[in-house]
């Protein structure tokens, strides 16, 4: 809808006829100057609501960053550690009672260990975690629960040393609080912490949509009306123009470019942590399924378990859509694990065969002993082959996050001071081209 | 200033442009993220626990055993068809046992090995059929399956204070009785509780679906029943003030109340059974077989001998032991 126009008069014909023209009149009405002005602040207006916008983008963004890389991904992975540790000391505890009278002491360690980290990894999330939040009541019931857990687990020791039955029935009492109270809370915990976690991520990679579209719509008008201007005046873009094209342009690169660098980091970030959340729950299966094979050993009689808990376990594991599958589709080589499992349940089937054909010391020898072909030792690759993959998941994680970090740097303040310059580019090139109308 | 301006320089379409992105600003926030699921879904829920099993059924009259024939073969050297001589080929005896009951039936936690009265009665079978009273193979099931082994067949014997039953008799064949029961109650020895009669509107615990259940609630009792899956557990509680007293039969009480000095076995017998080998209805040769050896320890005295070494330092006195009656 340009039409051509000759080259307007000649600025200095007859323009300053009267400093009595009003203050008003120079931005408006159809003169040019007073377009001029006019298009200049819009450009400058649009360039500092850039600015703005891209100040709060860019800092949300890299808070979220900030968040998923520390508070949240600390308290998920402390939550995933008190998981994993209550369903190790349940199963140390359980396995310890198998072998008659006193437990070997490398089981015994292990408990003790697994009871002191899943303890400081409470304190510490309680630190961090306020009463109004919801994962507040899991950890009371954890914080509360714990100290009930090891006095049941320490009186069904005194009794096993003592060689009185008694401690089976304390054995079983404490693994179903740990079955249904203290593995649920865990999991709540760890569900919410990583419900968090992903939140960050959503929110740290949602698309600048904002920014790039303002800035764009901020480079077109810029485009346009030099484009418009040069037709107009024959004149080519002031130093003041150019400038702040180019900040709007570098400003948009640099948020494509941080853009693009950190959502690959945080893709990756994303597929690790699930893939270390899964392999949580699988070492989690994998060890109530052994607490069951112990129970089952030491303590049927009482009614308390049956081999059908063992079975439940791994079903779970190796189901559709089960944590294998999920740590598979997350990046996550589960051959060995699965192997693993085929390796341990084959053992377990014949420890069963051994204690249901009354040749008890035989199975206790092959839950407790180290002859490789033993349910015990299947099991011991197996824990160790989901706790490896686990702990290079969290590694992934731990590096995708910091380069998410990397490539996020600046990004808060860098762009909008680009913007913020190009509003002021605006502003003295335009100013200057009105002075020419003087 | 001259002629017409004719859109020398257009200030709407900035605007324009301007006002298009903003519309396009606020449309973007709708747009999903592209990372972080929403929820990490993985499993949970715990297995079911098991049903209880059926109520007792409404009959009253229990059938007494079945007489042994002739005289007892010697070890090794069953007569050939029997269900001996098959136990005996095998090579092993098969019994269903228990292993949480002090005293009784129980796993010795220093040795692995099952001890106690009822574990006495399997070894003299292993050793009347094949000389050896190591040749036992154990299973060990829940309390609650003891005559569906029997059914299903997977054991020869249950020797797990198996008390005689009309309703178990439907599918079980019993001995005579090597052990006379009584209901009794097991309380804190400081407790001051001499009787049921004490105990009214208290809890007290005994396990699920059990005859003791049934006897704990009559309404002359006026307890509050409380039950778990078994008697340890019963223990349990009661130790940890959960339950007033447990209320049990007096061998398996003797057996709680030997690994706690704090408490005691008191009371009245409440009710009365006696402990009995429970065989499959089909191997009546068996069951002669069984109710000859138990004749012959009756009048040895070993029967007798075994209760008092197992229960004698709870249990004074210890019950008789019960006299065989024959309904052929």
């Amino acid at each position: 809808m340009t039409t051509q126009i000759p080259a307007a008069a000649p600025p200095s014909a007859g323009g300053s006829t009267g400093l009595q023209r009003s203050r008003l009149s120079r931005w408006t009405g159809p003169r040019t100057p007073a377009q001029l002005r006019r298009i200049g602040v819009v450009l400058t207006l649009a360039g500092l609501v850039t600015a703005v916008i891209s100040l709060v983008g860019g800092t949300s963004r890299v808070g979220a960053i900030d968040d998923a890389g520390h508070r949240d991904a600390s308290l998920a992975q402390a939550a995933g550690e008190i998981y994993r540790a209550l369903a190790d000391a349940d199963a140390m505890a359980t396995s310890g009672y198998v072998s008659s009278g006193q437990e070997p002491p490398a089981i015994r360690t292990r408990y003790d260990a697994d009871i002191t980290l899943a303890g400081r990894r409470l304190a510490e999330a309680s630190r961090l975690i306020t009463p109004d939040d919801p994962a507040a009541k899991p950890l009371d019931t954890m914080i509360t629960g714990l100290p009930a857990y090891t006095g049941l687990i320490e009186t069904a020791r005194t009794y096993n040393r003592q060689g009185l039955p008694l401690g089976q029935s304390y054995l079983s009492q404490a693994s179903s609080q740990m079955r249904t109270e203290l593995l649920p809370a865990a999991q709540s915990l760890r569900h919410s912490e990583v419900s968090a976690l992903n939140a960050d991520y959503q929110r740290a990679s949602a698309l600048p949509v904002a920014v790039v579209v303002f800035g764009l719509a901020l480079l077109l008008i810029a485009l346009d009306f030099s484009r418009k201007e040069f037709r107009r005046t024959r004149r080519r873009l002031n130093v003041g123009v150019a400038a702040a094209i180019v900040a709007v342009a570098s400003g948009l690169l640099w948020w494509v470019a941080a853009t693009v660098s950190a959502d690959t980091a945080l893709a990756d970030a994303n597929e690790a942590g699930n893939a270390a959340t899964a392999l949580d729950e699988a070492g989690t299966l994998v060890l109530q399924a052994r607490s069951n094979e112990s129970l089952v050993l030491v303590a049927r009689s009482g009614g308390s378990a049956s081999d059908d808990g063992f079975t439940d376990q791994i079903d779970r594991l190796l189901a559709d859509g089960g944590p294998l599958a999920v740590a598979a589709d997350n990046g996550v080589d589960v051959a060995d694990i699965r192997t693993a499992t085929a390796t341990w349940v084959e053992a377990h089937k014949n420890l069963r065969a051994a204690d249901d054909e009354g040749r008890y010391a035989d199975a206790v020898q092959a839950a407790v002993g180290t002859d490789t072909a033993g349910s015990g030792s299947a099991f011991t690759a197996l824990d160790k082959a989901v706790r490896d993959a686990g702990d290079t998941a969290r590694a992934r994680l731990s590096a995708a996050t910091g380069d998410a970090r990397d490539a996020t740097t600046l990004l808060g303040f860098g762009p909008a001071v680009l913007f913020a310059l190009a509003a002021v580019g605006f502003a003295i090139g335009i100013a200057r081209r009105v002075e020419e109308y003087r | 200033m001259t002629g017409p301006v004719k859109a020398k320089v257009d200030v709407r379409r900035p605007v324009v442009v301007l006002a298009v992105a903003a519309v396009l600003s606020l449309g973007s926030t709708a747009l999903p993220p592209l990372y972080g699921t929403d929820s990490v879904a993985v499993t949970t829920a715990d297995a079911g626990t098991k049903a209880p099993p059926g109520k007792q059924g409404e009959c009253n009259t229990i059938k007494d055993s079945l007489r042994p024939v002739g005289s007892l073969p010697p070890p090794g050297a069953m007569p050939s068809g029997s269900t001996m001589a098959k136990i005996q080929e095998r090579g092993r005896l098969i019994a269903g046992v228990d292993q949480g009951k002090y005293l009784l039936g129980y796993r010795n936690p220093q040795t692995g090995q099952l001890e106690g009265a009822d574990i006495d009665i399997v070894r003299m079978i292993a050793a009347a059929i094949l000389g050896d009273p190591d040749k036992v193979q154990y299973v060990v099931r829940d309390v609650a399956d003891r005559a569906l082994l029997l059914e299903q067949g997977q054991v020869d014997v249950v020797v797990n204070t198996f008390s005689a039953t009309c309703d178990r008799q439907r599918t079980v064949e019993f001995s005579t009785g090597y052990y006379n029961a009584t209901q009794r109650l097991l309380v804190p020895a400081k407790s001051g509780v001499e009787g049921i009669e004490q105990l009214a509107g208290k809890k007290v615990c005994t396990s699920i679906g059990s005859t003791t259940e049934v006897v704990l609630r009559k309404p002359e009792h006026a307890v509050d029943v409380v039950t778990l899956a078994g008697i340890p557990h019963c223990m349990v509680a009661l130790q940890q003030g959960k339950v007033d007293a447990v209320s049990s039969d007096d061998g398996i009480l003797a057996g709680m109340a030997a690994q706690d000095p704090q408490t005691k076995v008191v009371g009245r017998p409440l009710a009365n059974a006696y402990y009995g080998v429970g065989m499959q209805p089909g191997q009546p040769d068996l069951v002669r077989f069984v109710n000859q050896l138990l004749e012959r320890d009756r009048a040895n005295g070993s029967l007798a001998a075994s209760a008092r070494k197992w229960l004698g330092a709870q249990l004074n006195p210890v019950p008789p032991i019960p006299q065989a009656t024959y309904r052929d």
